[in-house]
């Protein structure tokens, strides 16, 4: 979809936990920007959440400091969200979306992307050319 | 003991709540509370804490509820299953408990 770079909006801030709850505001203005409705709002910070705790706690455990960054773009009748860390990847335990899991695995980490995967089903996660990882979904612009 | 959270259960705020509730469990309190009523917002993170409390709670044959959970915080309880984990009640005035003091 041809996108101009004034259609988008990015967040970049300190990989610090108290900087998680400025991101979920971000994303869930962006998401209102483009016409989600508030069920797809909540989603959306849900998952942008679970996606920057992720990328916080790898880039503490990388003990590095750069930015994490969350990225909104338009595409066609959906809106794609991106959070991009250069954590050096978390663990992918991903059971493909939808399925409860288990209870027991919250005290893991790998519940987040399975939270992510449970809301937005064409949720990607892949490494990044930083040496991080990047999330991908995209969610329905209400008509 | 019952328990009033207020704001928003993230990576930030949960060792807060952890410690907090950590804390009743070893004074001996063995049936605890948790009224969400003011919790707008709470992810995994959260979920994390409220299940190890529960285990703990569990294994001295305490108990946890959960009351009060709005719809933007229930979204992550049902997708995770704990929904049918925890034993959650609409409010506490629905459990025979009077709200006011805690924590």
């Amino acid at each position: 979809m041809p996108v101009t770079s004034e259609d988008q909006f990015s967040l970049e801030f300190t990989s610090e936990p108290d900087f998680i709850s400025t991101a979920r505001l971000f994303a869930g203005a962006a998401a209102r920007y483009y016409g989600c409705d508030e069920d797809a709002v909540q989603d959306v910070k849900i998952a942008v959440s679970e996606a920057c705790t992720n990328a916080v706690k790898a880039h503490d455990n990388a003990l590095i400091s750069t930015p994490v960054r969350v990225l909104v773009r338009p595409s066609g009748d959906r809106v794609e969200f991106k959070v991009v860390d250069a954590g050096g990847g978390f663990q992918h335990e991903g059971n493909g979306g939808g399925r409860p899991v288990d209870a027991e695995a919250l005290l893991e980490s790998g519940i987040g992307l399975q939270i992510i995967q449970a809301l937005f089903p064409d949720t990607e996660v892949a490494p990044n050319s930083e040496g991080g990882t990047t999330v991908r979904f995209s969610v329905q612009r209400a008509g | 003991m019952i328990v009033h959270l207020r704001g928003e259960v993230d990576l930030a705020s949960a060792p807060q709540l952890r410690r907090g509730v950590y804390e009743l469990i070893d004074q001996g309190h063995q049936r605890i509370a948790i009224d969400l009523t003011d919790v707008d917002f709470m992810d995994s993170t959260g979920l994390g804490v409220l299940i190890g409390a529960l285990k703990r709670l569990r294994e001295s044959d305490g108990s946890l509820v959960l009351a009060g959970i709005k719809p933007a915080v229930s979204r992550v309880f049902e997708i995770t299953g704990l929904d049918r984990i925890f034993t959650i009640h609409g409010s506490l005035a629905e459990i025979g408990v009077a709200s006011g003091g805690g924590s």
